[in-house]
């Protein structure tokens, strides 16, 4: 079983996710995370190990996609937690249909969390109405692009390719 | 198909099991972030080769506008007159206070246009405002250049690559801009963060400190005071105005809230001032 193509394709959904957003920086209070919606797919089919991985190119990405983001590594380990975190829940996922939305939000929050931590501790500045509107941009993100990235996910699942 | 790519995966990969392999890249990622943290240098040509690499895509992104020539120009010929109109301010405030900025105005300097290709994730660990313009080193973009627009002072060059450059933006972390406020031009300087004990402040407000006794009034036009050599601020240029004055709260210099000139979610066509370009 290769997992050539499922790589190759993350990679090219996860470099879109980090470079579109500098189409609609101005229209929106808060501007939405689709790199962490790249992520939590991946980690809703695969769990909570391939959610870290995948979680961890992700953030590699957003760190030196310019103008990146300081210090380098750091957004790897964020988005690697926020791919496990997304990955751990996804077990209840026969619940409800609404499970992978709740946990892709959860995984955004716990990013905006982070990011919230580092500026109350003094490290960066980051207002917290910027990050609620960021969680909340993301949501209705998810809502339009999960089922389609879930979609890519289970094509590559049923073709033997992840 | 499958036999192919099966045969074009290296076999020594496949004896890695998935946790294994997290582990690994999770080691390898705290061991870079300790390295950036001691030593940026060290990750800097990491950055620069994804600069490198990314740039081109990031502009070519940005130009997919229908309007962009017309925009540009008509951006360019408004920002022109604003230079005009502001090296005309420098002048008479230079005349009227016969202060220390006679040398260094930013009337004397080349403006270089560029356009913000990137804005900073809202996913990086660490809060902040940056922006990646694209204009770099090729166009005579260094490091802790001035970069105003149309409305005022956007901030400043962090990292210059050769076909892009990035900018901390007003209000970043750890920016602190030498300020004088008030008709008098009294000094003090303006922060993004506010300090303990001040009244929270909207997002995108600015807190200006007095670093004298002067009181500051509602409605003072703040401006740059300038660094030495203009490095990395040029002097007088607009910056923003004062919204509201904090009570008097024990602090040893008086605060206020600055609303910043220039918009960070609209930023688009910027200027890098080049130090002593066309003198």
């Amino acid at each position: 079983m290769s997992t050539v193509p499922a790589v190759l394709a993350r990679a090219a959904l996860l470099l879109g996710a980090v470079l579109v957003p500098t189409f609609f920086s101005q229209e929106l209070p808060g501007r939405p995370d689709l790199a962490v919606l790249v992520v939590a797919a991946a980690a809703l089919l695969h769990g909570p190990v391939t959610g870290a991985l995948v979680g961890l190119a992700a953030g590699w990405l957003v760190d030196l996609v310019p103008p990146g983001g300081e210090p380098l590594g750091a957004g790897g380990l964020t988005y690697a937690l926020a791919g496990a975190l997304v990955g751990a829940v996804s077990r209840w996922g026969p619940w409800s249909p609404l499970v992978p939305w709740v946990a892709t939000i959860g995984g955004a929050a716990a990013i905006q969390a982070v990011r919230g931590l580092t500026a109350a501790a003094g490290v960066g500045v980051a207002h917290p109405g910027d990050l609620f509107w960021s969680v909340a941009a993301t949501a209705l993100f998810a809502l339009l692009l999960l089922p389609l990235l879930i979609g890519v996910e289970r094509f590559l699942l049923e073709r033997g390719w992840a | 198909m499958r036999q192919l790519l099966r045969r074009l995966v290296p076999h020594h990969l496949g004896g890695l099991t998935r946790p294994a392999l997290l582990g690994i890249l999770l080691a390898l990622t705290v061991l870079v972030l300790l390295v950036d943290l001691a030593r940026p240098s060290a990750t800097a040509p990491l950055r620069r080769a994804a600069a490198t690499v990314l740039a081109p895509a990031q502009s070519a992104m940005t130009g997919w506008t229908d309007t962009e020539l017309t925009d540009l120009t008509r951006e360019r010929d408004a920002l022109d007159a604003r230079v005009k109109e502001l090296e005309a301010q420098v002048r008479t405030s230079e005349q009227l206070t016969e202060l220390e900025r006679a040398a260094e105005g930013w009337g004397g300097h080349e403006l270089l246009p560029a356009r913000v290709v990137g804005f900073s994730s809202v996913g990086t660990p660490v809060g902040g405002r940056t922006v990646t313009i694209d204009a770099g080193e090729r166009d005579g973009v260094a490091v802790d250049q001035t970069v105003v627009s149309s409305a005022g002072l956007v901030g400043r060059v962090v990292r210059a690559a050769p076909s892009s450059a990035d900018v901390v933006l007003l209000g970043g972390s750890d920016v602190v801009v030498g300020v004088r406020f008030g008709e008098d031009g009294a000094l003090g300087s303006v922060d993004g963060r506010a300090a303990p004990g001040l009244p929270p402040r909207a997002s995108g407000e600015l807190t200006l400190t007095s670093v004298g006794d002067s009181d500051i009034a509602e409605g003072d036009l703040v401006t740059t005071l300038g660094s030495p050599e203009s490095v990395p601020y040029v002097a007088g240029i607009p910056l923003g105005t004062v919204t509201s004055v904090d009570p008097h709260s024990g602090q040893l210099g008086e605060t206020a809230v600055v609303a910043p000139f220039v918009d960070p979610d609209t930023l688009d066509l910027v200027a890098v001032v080049v130090l002593g370009g066309n003198r």
